[in-house]
């Protein structure tokens, strides 16, 4: 079994596509379909967060990421799922196709980009690594139809990125690679912020003051950075590590956020030590920005919401809820804010 | 006190069956039910607890468990732990009062058995009741509510 003739799904994709019986807690529902390329031999890739990770990896039988499972399927048959959810509930607007590292996945990626497209008729998303996908395939994906491009840069500064993805861990990628890739997918997408996306995984080993002012390089190539929660990946080379705390990652959302929202750059907001102390705008606005509540839900291409994906449905119902799927209440507001 | 429920007319293994649209309800009918989509079955002097078929596959494939310890008192009616799946968490309430004199380490060990087995292998806890329980459904009832609950 290989892409571009089967592909992965995420379990909340296989349940809203009706592969899956499963419910959603709180009721979210998923507003992307989650696809992931899959190849006998697995990722070549060696991230030491990541389930696919090659050392790790039961190559076509390891099944995790993000936390659960990601059961495989006929292209054909998700498309065929997707187009009649997507009919049946409108809150199905987008399709992500995620990448593995290999030499073959762009031209595989660019025909599952057209046939999804062509049978779905919704919005496209892709997720690359420009360590295997360079402008011409950048290209390739836009003529195919796509409508965003996103990097998983993850790591904030590049000695991280070394430690987490690069040779020192033997792995392929290197942080001058995937910065070029960023500046590579914005001139083929445009600037419109909504074509190029970077993610960008807290709490890797980061300060604060670095990921805000990485962030805000994101923003200044043009691209637009969705934000993940770092949660230790069963089976991966960091299954022993922690997630950050919760009150470092909400201050670091509504850095993005109001970076996002063109209210303040970086180089306006103060560090001590490495963390943010002031967001270099008025106490009233900040407050308003936190009770509007946006700040803390998925950051993604516009549909995306990821519900339970940096975080266990147990730690949601605790209100240790890390990207909201949905818009927070009152009384999520209200916890929010007993958590900075 | 403990008090036997008689199950005379009814045999072991006997599954009564429903089909309505894709929702099909099993109901062992050697064992009583609860509007929490609990089921109790008599075991000697104890009574057997467990999440009936309907619950465990509308919830997902179950990952984690949280149960309460030997000893431990539950209320009829009252939360006693807690199941979680992929992407769903929910309490367990209590179909029986008494006392918890086991629990299914096996499924506490490998959450998987309840969608595997949910009225056998993959049972929750057993108890010394207090009293009669009351206002337990039999498997065709049970069944019935279900099939009201999805209309």
């Amino acid at each position: 079994m290989a892409s571009p003739k089967t592909v992965r799904i995420s379990l909340a994709a296989a349940m809203t596509l009706g592969f899956k019986k499963g419910r959603f807690y709180r009721d979210a529902k998923l507003g992307c379909i989650n696809l992931l390329m899959e190849y006998d031999e697995g990722c070549t890739a060696n991230c030491r967060y990541c389930g696919q990770a090659r050392e790790i990896a039961d190559r076509p039988t390891c099944k995790s990421l993000i936390r659960v499972s990601w059961p495989s399927y006929p292209l054909e048959k998700v498309i065929e799922a997707t187009r009649k959810a997507a009919k049946q509930d409108r809150f199905v607007q987008r399709v992500c196709v995620s990448a593995l590292t290999r030499r073959e996945a762009p031209r595989d990626l660019v025909e599952i980009v057209r046939r999804v497209k062509l049978g779905t008729r919704l919005k496209v998303s892709t997720l690359i690594t420009p360590t295997v996908f360079k402008r011409k395939d950048m290209e390739a994906i836009k003529k195919a139809g796509a409508e965003n491009i996103t990097i998983a840069v993850d790591c904030c500064t590049p000695e991280i990125f070394e430690q987490m993805r690069g040779k020192r861990t033997k792995g392929p990628h290197s942080w001058e690679t995937y910065l070029k890739g960023i500046k590579d997918a914005v001139h083929v997408m445009g600037k419109d912020r909504n074509s190029v996306g970077v993610h960008l995984i807290m709490g890797l080993g980061e300060s604060e003051e670095e990921a805000v002012r990485f962030m805000q390089q994101c923003y200044d190539l043009g691209a637009r950075v969705h934000l993940f929660s770092f949660y230790p990946e069963k089976g991966s080379l960091m299954e022993g590590g922690e997630q950050p705390p919760l009150d470092f990652y909400r201050r670091m959302q509504l850095a993005r956020s109001l970076i996002d929202k063109d209210l303040v750059t970086a180089d306006k907001m103060r560090f001590k030590d490495g963390q943010l102390v002031d967001y270099g705008l008025p106490e009233k606005i900040i407050k308003a920005e936190v009770r509007k509540g946006k700040a803390f839900m998925t950051s993604g291409c516009p549909g995306c919401n990821r519900p339970y994906a940096n975080e266990t449905p147990s730690q949601a119902q605790q209100g240790l809820l890390r990207n909201y799927p949905f818009p927070p209440n009152a009384e999520d507001i209200e916890r929010i804010e007993g958590q900075f | 006190m403990t008090t036997v429920i008689h199950f005379a007319t009814l045999t072991w293994g006997d599954r009564m069956l429903a089909k309505r649209t894709d929702i099909k309800v099993e109901a062992p009918a050697d064992r009583l039910y609860d509007k929490n989509h609990m089921w109790v079955r008599k075991d000697g002097d104890t009574y057997i607890v467990g999440w009936t078929r309907h619950a465990v596959e509308s919830a997902g494939d179950v990952s984690y468990l949280v149960l309460p310890k030997r000893g431990e008192r539950l209320e009829a009616g009252k939360d006693f732990g807690s199941v979680e799946t992929g992407k769903w968490v929910g309490r367990f309430a209590s179909p029986v009062s008494g006392e918890v004199v086991d629990i299914n380490a096996g499924a506490m060990k490998d959450p998987s058995t309840l969608n595997d087995d949910p009225f056998g292998k993959g049972w929750l806890l057993k108890v010394k009741a207090k009293g009669t329980p009351k206002g337990l459904l039999d498997a065709g009832s049970y069944i019935k509510f279900v099939r009201s609950q999805d209309k």
